[in-house]
């Protein structure tokens, strides 16, 4: 319910991003002729059963698959362990690259694929793993095999883990005043704005596809930033990819913030959402 | 790596495993075999345990390895494991004996070579190649129970391998001593059976010294650590003193919101005040 309304809060498409997705959506033969212009951003979500092939394309001539439909828009995963391994394991090279090359007899064919991937999981198969509520009753082998199905590099790759506890019944039907998806989006729109201006020189369009150089120059840290991650680092081994990758998410939380600087705080948090990959998936 | 074989009527097999109904006659160790008749207590629990299980089986065998016990478990995961780390965290002896040979060393090869490291010894009565088994685990069960002088049962639910060796450790007249939990609680449902039956509550690892007269020597390592934490810690950490807490309730507590309670949470975390725990709660650690 969370994920599905992430496209809620998502910056308006720009005129040239709208083309390109109604030109995947062209080829791969899934425009409806009701609507000849894909004008919000795509929600793509596969069942769990989905093959390699159908999540990053292929066929004799090579159409696009899902990843590359969901580009500029989400590509929503439920149940992350259920989905085959091998499966999994595909996502790495487009998470990276934002593009996927799929080559087959008749030709090669490269399809862009620069989607927000996000996944939901339980933390073990019955889903009580820590609950206070409800006694988990999964064997330690059991919680292990499920969650050794996301691999380390697979992992290193997801930017924000967090970790949601059951929602009350008294939480449901309580009035407790809760920030709506406009309001959401108007500070996303915010934050898109001021990295618009930020980046009009180096030609990039976010904070997502900096590249090592311009995280030096657009990602400076104060001192005792530098300690926190310093500190981050070395406890919860922290590799270079994901270094990259907290710098970038802080400086969205800064931009977000109206902050012309990455704050204390903001590294802070940036850090906060690698943490969890640790409690779950350390030693 | 060097295995070696202990026979029944060597005098290096421990005297009080002798004495048991079918005691193995023949130990493979590897390790400090010498260590096999040194005054011990085995640790006992699930290998699914709590926080509270996990944290108590390692503080007790932390304290009672600084007062010269050896402490013995089964190398499993959970409350064994701690035990053992918990021993070796304090420079004491502990011993793990294993349920299959030792080429099939299970689960955790990590623990197995710590233990080793720490000058503890691992110990089976399978020949190398004998395979993981479940009937292995049960048999494995009767020597924890026979090799020390009593059991210290951490955790165990209803149902479980824990009681399999309580029982055993019964039969043997040796001395069960059990750790308390409340009523509601279904870790807690087995040990507090025990306790009804007779066993002996301990509510620290002293009860369990001055069972066997010995004079406590805890090393007081703990300092009030309240005085070192920073100013702006100290609301969070006053909170987490009673009870792990998740994030939201300390910003529910503290009255402070959600991305700043996680901030604060976050970097204490790395500071290592605190721990987190699954489920998205927090602790103070140690």
């Amino acid at each position: 319910m969370l994920v599905r309304r992430l496209p809620t809060i998502l910056p308006n498409l720009s005129f040239d991003e709208v083309l390109e997705i109604t030109k995947i959506h062209s080829i791969a033969g899934v425009l409806r002729q009701d609507i000849p212009l894909i004008t919000t951003r795509p929600f793509r979500a596969p069942h769990h059963t989905a093959s390699d092939v159908s999540l990053v394309g292929g066929g004799r001539i090579p159409k696009p698959g899902e990843i590359s439909l969901a580009h500029y828009g989400v590509l929503f995963l439920d149940e992350l362990p259920e989905f085959k391994k091998s499966t999994l394991e595909v996502l790495r090279g487009p998470l990276e690259d934002r593009q996927m090359t799929v080559s087959r007899a008749n030709g090669t064919f490269t399809y862009p694929a620069n989607f927000m991937f996000a996944a939901s999981m339980n933390p073990c198969p019955c889903g009580y793993y820590g609950s206070k509520e409800k006694d988990c009753t999964c064997s330690a082998t059991a919680i292990s095999k499920y969650m050794g199905k996301i691999s380390g590099p697979l992992l290193d790759r997801i930017d924000i883990c967090i970790e949601v506890s059951p929602v009350k019944y008294q939480k449901l039907n309580s009035d407790e005043k809760i920030e709506t998806s406009e309001e959401i989006k108007k500070r996303v729109d915010k934050a898109r704005k001021i990295q618009l201006e930020r980046y009009k020189n180096v030609k990039i369009l976010s904070n997502s596809v900096l590249t090592p150089r311009l995280i030096e120059k657009y990602c400076k840290l104060d001192k005792e930033g530098k300690r926190i991650l310093e500190n981050a680092f070395n406890k919860l081994k922290l590799s270079a990819r994901a270094y990259g990758r907290i710098l970038k998410v802080a400086r969205t939380i800064a931009d977000l913030d109206e902050s012309e600087n990455i704050k204390v705080n903001h590294i802070a948090e940036a850090i906060q959402y690698r943490s969890i990959d640790r409690k779950y998936w350390g030693n | 790596m060097e295995i070696e074989e202990i026979n029944i009527e060597n005098k290096l097999y421990p005297m009080r495993l002798r004495e048991i109904k079918n005691p193995p006659q023949k130990l493979y160790v590897i390790g400090d075999a010498k260590i096999l008749n040194n005054e011990s207590i085995s640790i006992i629990g699930s290998r699914c345990c709590t926080s509270y299980g996990a944290e108590t089986a390692k503080r007790f065998a932390k304290e009672l390895a600084q007062n010269e016990i050896t402490i013995v478990s089964g190398m499993a995961k959970g409350i064994d494991t701690e035990s053992h780390l918990g021993a070796i965290e304090a420079e004491g002896k502990t011993i793990a004996i294993l349920g299959s040979g030792f080429n099939h060393i299970f689960p955790s090869k990590k623990v197995f070579e710590k233990i080793l490291q720490s000058g503890g010894a691992v110990i089976t009565e399978y020949e190398p190649d004998v395979e993981v088994s479940s009937q292995g685990f049960r048999d494995r069960n009767r020597i924890v129970a026979g090799l020390s002088l009593g059991i210290l049962v951490i955790e165990a639910k209803a149902k479980s391998g824990t009681s399999i060796t309580a029982s055993y450790a019964k039969s043997f007249k040796r001395k069960i001593f059990c750790i308390p939990h409340t009523i509601e609680d279904k870790a807690g449902i087995g040990t507090n059976r025990l306790l009804k039956n007779g066993a002996i509550l301990v509510t620290k690892p002293e009860d369990i010294l001055k069972y066997f007269n010995k004079a406590t020597k805890i090393k007081k390592m703990e300092t009030n650590k309240f005085i070192e934490i920073p100013e702006k810690y100290k609301k969070v950490y006053k909170e987490l003193q009673n009870e792990p807490l998740n994030a939201e309730q300390i910003s529910k507590k503290t009255k402070c919101n959600i991305i700043e309670t996680n901030t604060i949470l976050t970097m204490m975390e790395l500071e290592e005040y605190i721990e987190s725990l699954p489920g998205n709660y927090f602790q103070i650690k140690e």
